[in-house]
């Protein structure tokens, strides 16, 4: 075991700090700033939408903001690649339900962000990335460090701006905070030549704001929505992230408990429905429960709300649900009929439909029927054997958790049995790539989470694959001291493609054995974590403890067995109730 | 999205009304291909307010899904489809 490094010598801040953005408001109530550039009044601006800390990493054309950081009240996260600035303002955004900020350079600082930008986009994740450019003068002439990111942005953002005034600014941010974090959230680009955030505004520059509201839909669509609903006999709830992020949790609870119908989530609903509810059975889909798939299969009603009928939900598409009408509720018009034709479909602010629709539902039969198969197919951690059985470590690591932890996690494996064997009281409280699936999500994730719930404990647990995929973030771990606490879980295989090769490539592992990974305790004691290696069952109990009792960061590393596959697996091409069942 | 087989996989004329804002046209192209359609005939005619007007014919199937994506690009005000008797008005 290491020793943490004394707090005294690590790398600090040397800049002053001033206590309060220079602004004032004038009668119109807009904020006024006498900002000496442009670089100024985003920073002030940033303020003003409440942000008190940005992740970001310096370079050259974006220089000039980071000088009107310098004496800012801001708090900027060096973090040691602009993916990782990237991924921790996404985990920022997503355990805390404000929008994340992240800033590069132009050029590869810039590029850097794109795996950053299409994880926000694919997860619908308020995200404000500000990128430095080359001067417009020089634009579009291949300069040092140049890169068309305006061009770039198109596929990986809800919006982006090239701005090509100082006195631009105002309505850009502007703009830009509200399209993150409107209707359906998602990333917005700001890329800023470097002269322009030098150059001084023609004018006092005005804060602008603007609001907007959603209409309900049709009162005739909510009373369809009603009558299927009290007419059905084997009704279902199939709850996706769009809870979670239009902040409708309690509204979704209501809505059950009034219907009375059983419940099913996807990947990024888990935790909208508090695990001990009943006729609750879990996630769906790919690696889903079989109570769940099994049950989605033989429903007469699907009340989809938030979700998007992905394709590791719904197996083959025509096979899914097939007896079931659907009633399907989101933010995004374009989600309906995308891959599934509703019957209903109900588009607005789901705290606002949710109770519109909720009747009484006469299913007192098939929810008693779910529930037993919830009770019949639970899970079994009895496996044999005295090597880590990594379920059951996951399942005893959730028990003994605080209520609000931030679990974040990585891809491949791991994911799933997080998924599938830790509980989550709620949305915020599970951070996993779902629609991206990006390995090296994790533990940038789980710097952002620390960092806007300082006072909930966070736990990410990762796989040899992915921890090495944003290593270099155990620096910025390390220097900001977060008593995040890493479970990696190493079978010294990308342990998900391998399940794969061996079950439709024939066995044939290609370029999947990770057995040449390094000393990842000396590893992490290079970074300066502690941490410990477990490689028996009987060990782990104490492990755990001694990893949740440990202040500040702390890496586990839990040695597993090659051969473990994630089960039950929806083969591709299969219908949900084809379910594979491994040993 | 699409199926080549789909028998619906015929030419559909699409109007849009747009802010005209730096790259709207990359933006209306780029979500033409990536949501599965094949650009027959564009045009943009010349427009000295702030706003631009975008012709095109398509051709793919269920054009609702391609009109309903478009309308999430931040800077278009509206779409529609255009019948076989808008189309001839228009020409």
């Amino acid at each position: 075991m290491t020793t943490a490094a004394d707090d005294s010598e690590k790398p600090k801040s040397e800049k002053p700090k001033s206590e309060k953005p220079k602004s004032e408001k004038s009668e119109s109530g807009h904020e006024q700033h006498g900002c000496t550039s442009g670089a100024e009044y985003v920073v002030q601006a940033l303020l003003e939408h409440g942000v008190s800390t940005v992740f970001g990493y310096p370079g050259g054309a974006i220089m000039p903001l980071y000088d009107a950081l310098y004496e800012s009240p801001m708090e900027h996260i060096l973090c040691r690649h602009e993916q990782g600035a990237a991924m921790s303002a996404v985990g920022f955004a997503r355990a805390s339900g404000k929008a994340g900020v992240c800033i590069a350079t132009s050029g590869p600082g810039a590029t850097n962000l794109v795996t950053g930008l299409a994880e926000a986009m694919l997860d619908s994740i308020p995200l404000v990335a500000l990128t430095g450019q080359v001067p417009t003068s020089v634009l579009g002439t291949d300069a040092f460090q140049e890169v068309d990111m305006l061009g770039l942005s198109l596929a990986v953002t809800k919006h982006s701006f090239l701005v090509s005034s100082v006195d631009e600014l105002p309505e850009v941010i502007e703009q830009a905070f509200r399209i993150a974090q409107s209707g359906r959230p998602g990333p917005v680009l700001i890329d800023l030549p470097k002269d322009i955030l030098q150059a001084i505004p023609s004018t006092v520059l005005h804060s602008v704001r603007e609001e907007g509201c959603l209409p309900m839909p049709e009162p005739d669509d909510l009373e369809q929505a009603r009558v299927l609903i009290s007419n059905a006999k084997k009704p279902m709830l199939y709850a996706g992230g769009g809870v979670g992020m239009a902040s409708a949790v309690e509204q979704l609870r209501q809505f059950q408990a009034l219907t009375g119908m059983p419940s099913v989530v996807t990947l990024k609903g888990l935790g909208s429905i508090a695990p001990q509810t009943a006729g609750y059975l879990g996630m769906l889909g790919m690696h889903g429960t079989q109570a769940a798939n099994l049950a989605v299969q033989e429903c007469d009603l699907l009340v989809c709300v938030g979700a998007r009928f992905d394709d590791r939900v719904t197996g083959r598409l025509d096979g899914f649900a097939p007896d079931a009408k659907v009633i399907h509720l989101d933010i995004d018009r374009a989600e309906f009929g995308k891959r599934r034709q509703p019957d209903v479909a109900l588009q607005g602010d789901l705290c606002r439909i949710l109770p519109a629709i909720a009747v009484f539902s006469d299913c007192e039969v098939w929810q008693k029927h779910c529930q037993a198969m919830a009770h019949e197919y639970r899970w079994q951690y009895n496996a044999p054997g005295g090597t880590v059985y990594a379920p059951a470590l996951l399942n005893e690591l959730s028990q003994k958790l605080p209520i609000n932890t931030v679990v974040s996690c990585d891809v491949g494996q791991h994911q799933m049995w997080v998924a599938q064997h830790m509980s989550f009281s709620r949305p915020e409280n599970h951070l996993s790539s779902g629609g991206l699936g990006t390995m090296g999500f994790g533990l940038p994730a789980a710097i952002g989470a620390a960092l806007s719930r300082p006072d909930d404990t966070v736990v990410c647990v990762s796989g040899d694959g992915s921890i090495m995929m944003n290593i270099q973030e155990l620096t910025t771990l390390r220097r900001l001291n977060l008593p995040v606490k890493i479970v990696l879980l190493d079978n010294e295989r990308l342990g998900m493609v391998r399940q794969w090769q061996t079950l439709f490539f024939d066995g044939r592992h290609s370029e999947t054995n990770l057995s040449d990974n390094p000393d990842f305790i000396g590893l992490a004691k290079a970074f300066g974590v502690s941490g410990k290696t477990v490689w028996q069952r009987e060990q782990v109990t104490d492990a755990l403890e001694e990893m949740l009792a440990s202040d500040g960061p702390y890496f586990l590393h839990v040695a597993i067995n090659a051969e473990g596959n994630v089960w039950p697996l929806v083969p591709p091409g299969a219908a949900n109730h084809q379910m594979l069942e491994g040993i | 999205m699409n199926t080549l087989s789909d028998s619906n996989n015929s030419f559909h004329s699409l109007f849009i009304h747009t802010a005209n804002r730096p790259a709207i046209l990359e933006r209306v192209l780029r979500v033409v291909r990536h949501r599965g359609y094949t650009l027959c005939s564009l045009s943009m005619p010349e427009s000295d307010s702030g706003d631009a007007s975008i012709y095109m014919q398509v051709r793919g199937l269920n054009p609702d899904q391609l009109l309903r994506q478009l309308e999430k690009l931040v800077d278009v005000h509206n779409v529609a489809l255009l019948n076989e008797e808008q189309e001839v008005l228009r020409a």
